[in-house]
Formats: structure tokens, sequence, C-alpha cells
């Protein structure tokens, strides 16, 4: 019924299931950061204001430069989001769950409105469909270099940096009193996070970026009891999800980004569910 | 407030809750800068001094799924030797080992820190401040949240440490504290000592602001001083 060889010799193919791959590997660092750190919804937050930058990068072409490529957008929103959202003094002073719904919905909105003022017939602009739940068809080799380097710098930064990363995740006041940079070092790991961001918006859309960036970390962290462990099966998790997905797409002709979100959702529940029965399996066998 | 801490003491601090007990912890390990006055530590300000001091944190305030062993909680003392380096040297497992062993928790180093007993869970931050190889330990409420069996067990624990490294160890439970400590003071505010291990009802009732009733135990020494009744 599935003739994934004969897919597996078709360019775009090749280039979708690189993306996927090259994605997960990004997540399941990232995502797990994100889980651990409780900033899933700030994650959120970054992907919906990176919607204002691409409305702004088509705009900015509109105007006449048309080297505003609306990747490059989007990272600067994105990037710019997450600065705003790490700083200490704007998390002392306000609510964090207020400044992102604000900063969540002000990017839509500015996406929509940029948008909407572009001429269309001068500039090729993708759908909002294409936008907000990806389109990963339309991956580039270009797109594939940019991800690939994204990879590397992330993997770079946690060989580098995972000790100190580890030690503020899980108790910020000790890594302070350790010496830790806590603020750069916060930072940093928001950057990261901006930048993987925008890889996704490639593949699951501003919408469902929050899936492929917590779920497969969320499932891993089921099953582990290292931070660095966690990350791996993160990774191997997101992988074959994503790749599955995406072949499940092409053989059922549904939208991937979707089908890969609703495979990863199928897959934490069936994990919660394993998890559940396991645990109520042993205590009842403790207790004969 | 003027206060000295010598080394070798054991020093406890009680004072209800908001009376500056938190704020003064945070302050000596230079979290917080005093509005007014200094700090010094060894002679040194807070931000350098405390290179010499291990601080065992209240552990309720950590996340109950963060996926991380008691071995690699434990490494995170030696951060302040290791410096940026990415990895840590044989010599920061042995210290790691050592102060598993101390804290009689060798067995349990590659359990996840939340598969443990608040009690043992203390144990495994007393282990994280030691590796440290302070000459001074600052403990936040080290017995909350354990029974009393396991509050004996800890405080003989102290006891021990004490003979080389010096104690401050704060606590609103004044039942248990005095037993054990050399020094007591309260604090609400303004601080109030004997300078010696006796509690007054003068000094509680200016900390807590209220009359407190004071039973005198005997065992296993007698802290409070034979006192009036029904005054």
């Amino acid at each position: 019924m599935f003739d994934f060889i004969d897919y597996l010799g078709v360019p775009f193919v090749q280039r979708m299931l690189m993306a996927g791959i090259l994605a997960s590997l990004a997540c399941g660092v990232i995502g797990t950061l994100v889980v651990v750190r409780r900033n899933v919804f700030v994650a959120g937050g970054i992907a919906h204001t990176s919607f204002g930058g691409i409305g702004f990068a088509y705009y900015m072409q509109h105007l006449g430069w048309a080297w505003f490529d609306p990747m490059i957008g989007a990272l600067i929103f994105a990037i710019g989001a997450a600065m705003f959202l790490g700083s200490e003094k704007i998390k002392e002073r306000y609510r964090q769950d207020s400044t992102i719904g604000a900063l969540w919905v002000i990017g839509m909105a500015l996406g929509v409105l940029l948008i909407n003022l572009v001429d269309k017939n001068k500039i090729q602009v993708l759908s909002f469909e294409s936008i907000l739940f990806g389109n990963i068809l339309l991956t580039s080799s270009f797109d594939l270099i940019i991800m690939g380097s994204i990879l590397i710098i992330i993997y770079i930064f946690i060989l580098l940096f995972f000790k100190d990363t580890e030690m503020l995740s899980f108790d910020e006041e000790f890594a302070k009193i350790s010496g830790i940079k806590v603020g750069l070092l916060n930072t940093g790991i928001l950057i990261l996070t901006a930048l993987t961001v925008t890889i996704l918006i490639k593949i699951v859309g501003v919408v469902l970026i929050l899936a492929m960036l917590t779920i497969p970390a969320a499932v891993s962290n089921l099953f582990t009891k290292r931070l660095s462990m966690m990350m791996a099966l993160a990774s191997v998790i997101g992988v074959i999800l994503a790749t599955s997905g995406n072949l499940l797409s092409i053989e059922l002709d549904t939208p991937p980004g979707a089908t890969i979100v609703i495979l990863m959702g199928l897959a934490y529940s069936f994990s919660l569910l394993g998890k559940w029965i396991y645990i109520k399996v042993r205590s009842l066998r403790q207790g004969t | 407030m003027d206060l000295e801490i010598h080394h070798g003491e054991f020093f406890g601090l009680i004072g209800p809750n908001g009376g500056g007990k938190s704020t003064l912890l945070k302050t000596i390990l230079g979290l917080i800068d005093p509005t007014r006055g200094n700090i010094k530590i060894y002679g040194e300000e807070p931000s350098k001094g405390r290179k010499y001091i291990g601080y065992v944190p209240q552990y309720s305030t950590f996340d109950k799924d963060f996926p991380i062993t008691v071995k690699n909680v434990v490494m995170m003392g030696r951060r302040g030797k290791k410096g940026l380096k990415p990895w840590y040297s044989k010599k920061d497992m042995e210290a790691v080992k050592d102060s598993l062993s101390k804290v009689e928790m060798t067995d349990y180093s590659d359990r996840n820190i939340n598969a443990l007993s608040g009690g043992q869970k203390q144990r495994v931050f007393l282990a994280r401040a030691l590796v440290t190889e302070p000459r001074l330990l600052l403990l936040d409420e080290p017995t909350a949240s354990v029974d009393t069996h396991v509050e004996e067990s800890i405080y003989k624990l102290l006891s021990e440490l004490n003979q080389e490294i010096t104690m401050v160890l704060v606590t609103h439970d004044i039942g248990i504290i005095s037993s054990h400590v050399s020094t007591v003071a309260c604090l609400n505010r303004h601080l109030f000592t004997n300078n010696d291990t006796t509690i007054s009802a003068e000094m509680l009732e200016n900390a807590y602001q209220c009359p407190v009733d004071l039973i005198a135990h005997g065992v296993p020494h007698r802290v409070l001083p034979p006192h009036e009744h029904g005054t």
C-alpha cells in the first residue's frame, strides 16, 4: 500500500524529509529546554510575534526592498520578542502571561494588516494558510542550508554550556551564587528558541510550532531521568514522528504540518496513558 | 542591626515569616544589595566572600518533573571551582562521591532527585553545599516538610559537620533549634539575641510582637533559663 521507495527518489520529498529531520533535531535540544524551563507559552508568544515579521518583510518588499526575505523578517521579530520577554526588568514589572498575550496578538494583527497592504500583483505572497499552518513542500535547498546552520549553532552552544544550562534551568538562584552570568545565559537560550521557531515556520507554520517544540520533549520527559537523555530521546521521537507524518501526508494526501501535529498528539496521549498504566501496575505488584 | 558570627559557631536565626530572615540570607549571599550598612564574609564583600559559603535552599521550590540525577545535582556545587570549562574533572567527581558519602546518600547517586523523600532530598542539597568545600554553611529551613525523626537525624549530621564548618541556620521552628545550636537570635525587623543558646520570653515577645508560650524541655539540655510563672 505504501510505496515509500518510489517517493524517496523525488527531490522535493527528499527536501521535505530532510527539513523534518533537521527541525526535529533542533527541537530535541531547544524543545527540552523550553519544556523544563516552563517556557512553552513564551515560545508560543515568540512564534506568533514572528508572523508580524513576515508581514513586515512583505511590506518592505512592496516598498522596493526586494531582498527582504520573509524569513529574515520572522527572525528579526522572533529575536525581538525573545529579548523583550526575557528581559529581567519586564518580567519583574509586569505579569508575564499578560505581556506574552499582548505580543502574541499584536504580532498576528500586524502581520494581517501589513500583508493586506501589499500589492499582490507586484509581489508574490504566500497564502495565510501556508504561513499559519506550514508548507513543507515548498522547502528549498537554501532553506535546508539555513536550518542546518542553525542546528550547528544550537549544538555548539549546548556542548559548551550544557552544565550551566542544566543548572540555570534547575536552580537559578544557585546558578547565580556559583558565578554563572544568569541574565546572559537566559537571553542566549531565548535567542536560540527564536532561531528554532523561525525554522519551524516553514514546516508546521506559526500556529502549530508549539507541537514540534514541546510534544517530543514532553513525551521524552516521561521516560528519562537526565536532561541530556531527555534531549536525545526527544530528538529521536521528533525525527520518527516528523518523518512518518511527512510520509503519511503524501500517502493520504493531507496537509503535512497538520498530519505531523496529529501524530504527535496521539503519541503524547498514548505515552501518558502508558505511563499511567505502568505506575498502576507497579503499585499493584508492590502492594501484593 | 549588628551581628557577628564567629568561626565554628552553630548559629540559629529564628523569627516569624516576613521578619527578614530570607532577605538577610540573600544579602549574605550577595543576591540582594543591602540598602544601608555592609556585610563582610571572612573580611570580603558578599560577591567575593560567598565562595566560602555552602548554601542549602528550601527544596520545596524545585520543579518536580525536572529530569536530573542526584549525582548531577551535587555536581552543581563544583561549578564555582570549575569555571567556564564545559566538563567536570576527575577531582570534581571524587569530591561529589565524598560529599554523598558524608550525607550517607551514596546508594542514591544515580536516582532521579524527584524519586527521593523530603529528608533524602535535603541530604542531597546538603551534599551539594558541602562539595563546594565551604567554611560556612547557610541553611534555609532545612527541616521544613520532613518528619521529626528525619529532622533529628539531619540535626545530628549538622552537629557532626559543625566540627569543621560554621553553621548558620534559619528557621521558624523554635522547638528543635535551640537544643542543637550554640547561639540563637530572633529576627523580626530588629534583631534580638542573648549571645548564647538561650531564648528568653522577652526576646521572643520582642521578635514576634505577641506573647509566646515557652515550654522548657530540659532534654537534651535545658534551653530556657528557669523563669517565673504567670507573668
